[in-house]
């Protein structure tokens, strides 16, 4: 079949979801469609300019093309008579982020028709697609609750668990992944200095802008931490990645709110216990407080002291992480049954 | 240029006429006109004798429920429209079918709505929740009123002005076309689509010579033509000649034309109870040939309208091609005359300006009359056929350039509105200013070829 | 400079208009640029063109890029305050079509005012822009006719000319194109049935149908011109293709009245070989000069047999016109530095 995977793009500045989209293409040609990747450039600022944006989109039109997997919320509103939404997240801002006041949406007219407009729009594309899948649990409640309509979990596998191992545990907690404010690398920088082990931490990974890193690199000097933090910023190589999280005592994943986390899967893949916050979102829907990682408040101090825990008490860890790996295969997320689920 | 023309082709049917002599143009300007006749097919209109066509007509209704397949040959239908449910029937039904251009001879559709929304069981809307829909409250308010004090007459032949309801028969046309300017601008703002104004092509009746100016024991006659009813001001005529000496001397009045609900009756009690007897006649009901000679006989032609329901007036267009001198009130179409042309009147003012112009003329009838004839040389520049098809045939070429551009209009509405978004929302104003930016304004009349 | 790249496509269909766009962001990331490339998708129905024309209009590119090179119609209506373009063709069954056999759209009333329509949106676009290239004279020409506007004629390059060489000139005439009733390899081997030397001919390329190569089967079977016609209808790797021009001795391209000259007579040109086509070929006739880089006859498979023939049977003929070639194409600029240059330029 010929498949088209619609997500949004911002031009010159890749994303999340990009890698995911990527991967899904490719993991459709390896079960034997023809599937392709559509972008569409998305600009939502100013707020106003929503309107333009949903319109254009759904205003396109598809030519030979069998099926159409939409990822994300304005791109998913073009129109094809089969079209399958495998939802990364709807546009927060009108929904949980208006909620809570941290929206870019006005409170006032605008910004209530706007709001109203998106929700009408997401309506109308879920009761027109043949089957609506969600990245995790959190995505499912935000639909159900905004939208009052029900989809499925289907969590985006790894592209390569198998070269996940547990290799060693030397003598360090490791954070990857994207660089950033809301990824709250800075959290577990200021835990360290309640962390009363000699455990490390290192974080690698490649800053949103040159300032994310630069901000980390000031916490550890005010810190004084130099010694016990390692900072190894850039785009990494991915033998560089797993290596780093295969030889890892465990690792720490701290996002605020977040949808969903590769970085858990690449830890339990790996056989690492986490240590997590309660505000992360996603990483909750796989770490058990106890079993395979630890939930703490998003404190410097309660994270501090979960690391001192973690490295003072080895073999819990290490049996935790064991946990974790058994975890992950059990919920066998993998890519053969994730097309088959997105292909029905 | 294949044009579909709906239209009533009664010989009872002004608008009939209208289309014959405009479908004659058309034809001599190398375009094929297919007359459809729009009227429902009841034993009433099927009695009386259609027009004379050299060529066949075909009824409406003969294309069932669904006329696109029959329509699909034409390059544009064009449906004219008028208050008259029976009359208009199919150019209502089927411009929802098949949008074309609409010739809007009244603007203010209540009898037709009222009718069609007794025939069309199928909507649920009745004609209270059309009129409460677009004018709310207010209209509702003044219908009632109006039933209330046992007039609905006054509502249905006055009041009615007020809430020019029209939207509702052309909600998918491409284009309108007006006869005058003054609805043409509600219009465009109400429906979004390219509109201009034609001057309505009436080819005159009569083309008399001036009237002999009356000798000193002659009177003058007045004349008012058509349908017996309040607007023509019949009572405004009948005072000013009976509280005036001198018109009640020199003046005689006769109403040519009948009325189907005693409005003739009511009139003649009015003479009857007056103070001073003065000279009035009834000819009733007239064939063209008795009308060109009332017309003929005429000094003064009346041609008073308040409130001017109508989009044009055909009977002004008579008048002035009589050569004789007109007094019309200076609302509606008739303010679009010409000052020095006619004899205005101004409604808040009738009585007073009515006496005047008519003393005037009784005692300047020499230099009335050449106002007449002007009057009459600048009616047939303006308002003839050719002028007419002319103008249509540009225009239709101006609806189709703009057709894909309102399509695409249409469909970024509906889906707006699937999103809660509705027509006047502000939200649309930058889609509004998107669209024009790539296509220009909808109705603008530059970049035809 | 931060450059992006737009384009119309339709899915899962590669062809030249993709191509160009490929090649150049390649070329651009090269020339130490960061380039971004878009394909939006168009459907060229008449019902949904304007709805599709307005939903790029909506779009907004004016952040995030220096300057952004639009492609197929309608990214011209993209908006961008540096908006250069690299027209490469027109919807053209409403604009050089409309008055030819293939056209198929009805000449009423209504689809005339469309095309009017149609038109004057273009134009928006087409005027909004900083600079307008073009692939050829012809579609440079079709510019100043239907929407007089001036261009300028910037021919592309293939992405590696390096791939391709010279190896011999033995008895063969390639085609190697997608096989379609417009690129008339038919013509070709029509012409096989009339060549008095040794010939050869290679017909090699993808078909979007079975009907067309099964009709030239068919033909060469019927004409017993199996053992002196070779039809290879398949995707044919990049590798082969040069392999199959380094051994010819006439390139043969002869599509009806394309827009430009198309990527395969420049192939042959970078391999020294001579590019056989006709008349009528539309665009190859900018690149080709009869009897220099290669041989231009009447669309007449005799006369295309005695083209053959000569290329074939006189002596050093094919190999002096192959190495014409290199200078022609250089006469003409076709060569990335150039067009980087006036690209970034303009």
């Amino acid at each position: 079949m010929k498949i088209l995977v619609v997500n949004n793009m911002v031009p010159f500045i890749r994303g999340g979801a990009e890698k995911l989209a990527t991967n899904l293409v490719r993991h459709l040609g390896r079960y034997g469609h023809d599937a392709e990747l559509l972008r569409i450039p998305f600009r939502w600022d100013p707020a106003n300019r929503m309107l333009d944006e949903m319109l254009a989109c759904r205003m396109m039109q598809i030519y030979n093309v069998d099926r159409v997997i939409g990822l994300k919320f304005p791109a998913y509103l073009i129109p094809h008579p089969h079209k399958t939404l495998w939802v990364v997240h709807q546009f927060r801002q009108a929904y949980d982020l208006w909620e809570s006041g941290h929206s870019y949406l006005s409170h006032d007219g605008e910004g209530q028709h706007l709001r109203h407009s998106v929700t009408e729009a997401d309506n109308e594309c879920f009761a027109d697609s043949q089957s609506i899948s969600v990245i995790s649990r959190v995505v499912k409640e935000r639909m159900q609750r905004f939208n009052r309509v029900p989809s499925e979990v289907l969590y985006p596998p790894l592209d390569d668990p198998e070269k996940f191992d547990c290799e060693a545990h030397e003598n360090y907690i490791f954070c990857g992944g994207r660089i950033n404010n809301m990824k709250r690398q800075h959290l577990l920088i200021e835990a360290m200095k309640h962390c009363r082990s000699d455990i490390k931490l290192h974080v690698a990974g490649p800053p949103d802008s040159p300032e994310d890193g630069k901000e980390l690199e000031r916490l550890v000097k005010q810190a004084g931490l130099q010694d016990r933090v390692i900072l190894e910023f850039g785009f990494l190589d991915r033998e560089r990645v797993i290596q780093l999280v295969n030889r890892s005592l465990a690792c720490a994943c701290v996002p605020f709110d977040e949808d969903y986390g590769y970085v858990t899967l690449e830890a339990f893949y790996a056989g690492k216990a986490v240590i997590t916050t309660r505000d992360a979102g996603g990483v909750l829907e796989f770490v058990t407080e106890g079993e395979t990682g630890t939930i703490t408040d998003a404190t410097p101090e309660a994270l501090g002291e979960a690391m001192t825990r973690f490295a003072e008490d080895r073999p819990a860890t290490i049996s935790m992480g064991a946990a974790a790996r058994d975890e992950i295969h059990d919920r066998n997320i993998n890519w053969p049954s994730t097309v088959k689920k997105l292909v029905a | 240029m294949k044009i579909a023309w709906y239209t009533p082709y009664s010989e009872h049917s002004a608008i009939g006429r209208f289309s014959q002599q405009i479908v004659a143009a058309l034809r001599s300007l190398q375009a094929e006109v297919t007359v459809v006749r729009c009227e429902r097919k009841t034993s009433d209109i099927r009695s009386i004798s259609a027009l004379k066509d050299d060529r066949d007509w075909v009824w409406a209704e003969d294309f069932g429920r669904n006329p696109i397949k029959k329509l699909n040959s034409f390059d544009i239908t064009i449906y004219n429209l008028g208050d008259h449910f029976d009359f208009h029937a199919f150019s209502i039904l089927h411009q929802k079918r098949v949008p074309g251009i609409t010739v809007l001879h009244d603007y203010s559709l209540h009898n037709a709505l009222h009718n069609y929304c007794l025939f069309n069981a199928e909507e649920s809307n009745d004609y209270r929740e059309h009129l409460y829909s677009e004018f709310g409250h207010e209209a509702l308010e003044a219908m009632d009123e109006m039933y209330l004090q046992d007039q609905p007459a006054r509502w249905w032949n006055q009041e009615i002005a007020r809430f020019p309801l029209f939207r509702w028969a052309m909600m998918d046309t491409l284009g309108t076309v007006t006869h005058a300017n003054h609805y043409r601008g509600v219009v465009a703002e109400q429906i979004g689509c390219p509109t201009t104004t034609i001057p309505l092509s009436y080819d005159a009746i009569t083309d008399a010579k001036p009237a002999a100016t009356p000798m000193q024991d002659e009177k003058f006659t007045i004349i008012t033509v058509g349908n017996v009813n309040s607007n023509k001001r019949y009572s405004a005529i009948i005072r000013a000649i009976h509280e005036s000496p001198l018109l009640r001397e020199k003046c005689r009045y006769r109403v040519v034309g009948s009325s189907g609900d005693g409005a003739v009756g009511q009139l003649q009690q009015e003479v009857d109870q007056l103070e001073h007897p003065i000279d009035v006649s009834f000819t009733g009901r007239v064939d063209h040939e008795t009308l060109e000679r009332e017309v003929s006989q005429a000094h003064i032609i009346s041609c008073l309208r308040y409130p001017a329901l109508e989009g044009a007036s055909a009977s002004v267009i008579e008048g002035l091609r009589s050569n004789r001198p007109v007094i019309v009130s200076d609302n509606g179409c008739y303010q679009e005359i010409p000052d020095d042309l006619t004899f205005k009147v101004s409604p808040p003012k009738e009585h007073q300006e009515l006496t005047h112009r008519l003393e005037w003329i009784v005692n300047h009838y020499d230099q009335a009359k050449q106002r007449a004839v002007r009057a009459n040389q600048w009616a047939t520049e303006r308002h003839c056929p050719k002028a007419y098809s002319k103008a249509m045939l540009e225009f239709i070429d101006l609806v189709l350039y703009n057709a894909p551009v309102l399509r695409t209009s249409d469909r970024v509405a509906a889906a707006l509105k699937t999103w809660g978004i509705e027509a006047n929302s502000p939200l649309l104003e930058r889609i509004d200013v998107g669209m024009q930016d790539l296509f220009g304004r909808p109705d603008s009349s530059a970049k035809a070829a | 400079m931060k450059v992006l790249l737009t384009s119309s496509y339709v899915p899962f269909i590669k062809g030249g208009g993709t191509a160009i766009v490929e090649w150049l962001e390649h070329k651009l990331v090269e020339h130490g640029h960061e380039v971004e490339t878009i394909f939006l998708p168009f459907v060229e129905s008449m019902d949904n063109m304007f709805n599709q024309m307005l939903s790029y209009r909506l779009l907004d590119m004016t952040e995030n890029a220096d300057r952004m090179i639009a492609f197929r119609p309608p990214a011209y209506l993209l908006r961008h305050p540096h908006k250069i373009l690299w027209f490469i063709h027109h919807f053209r069954a409403f604009y050089d079509l409309w008055d030819s056999g293939y056209c198929g759209i009805p000449k009423t009333a209504e689809n005339h005012a469309f095309r009017r329509r149609l038109m004057d949106a273009d134009t928006v676009g087409l005027e909004e822009s900083k600079h307008i290239f073009t692939n050829s004279r012809i579609v440079s020409d079709r510019l100043m006719e239907f929407n007089q506007i001036d261009s300028e004629v910037l021919y592309p390059p293939v992405l590696d000319p390096e791939r391709f060489y010279c190896e011999s000139y033995e008895p063969t005439v390639v085609y190697i194109c997608r096989m379609e009733e417009h690129k008339r390899q038919h013509l070709l081997l029509e012409a096989m049935r009339y060549t008095k030397s040794n010939a050869k001919l290679i017909l090699a390329g993808k078909s979007h149908s079975a009907s067309y190569p099964r009709k030239l089967k068919l033909n060469a079977m019927k004409h017993r011109l199996t053992n002196k016609v070779e039809i290879m209808d398949r995707w044919i790797s990049e590798d082969e293709k040069s392999q199959l021009l380094a051994r010819c001795s006439l390139a043969a391209y002869l599509p009806f009245e394309e827009d430009s000259y198309g990527y395969p007579s420049l192939e042959a040109q970078h391999s020294r070989k001579a590019v056989l086509t006709t008349t009528d070929s539309g665009g190859v006739l900018e690149l080709v000069r009869d009897e220099q880089n290669g041989l231009i006859t009447e669309p007449d498979p005799q006369a295309l047999a005695e083209a053959i023939d000569r290329a074939v049977q006189t002596p050093g003929f094919a190999k002096q016109m192959g190495e014409e070639g290199p200078h022609r194409i250089a006469e003409l600029g076709i060569q990335w530095d150039h067009t980087i240059n006036r690209l970034m330029a303009a």
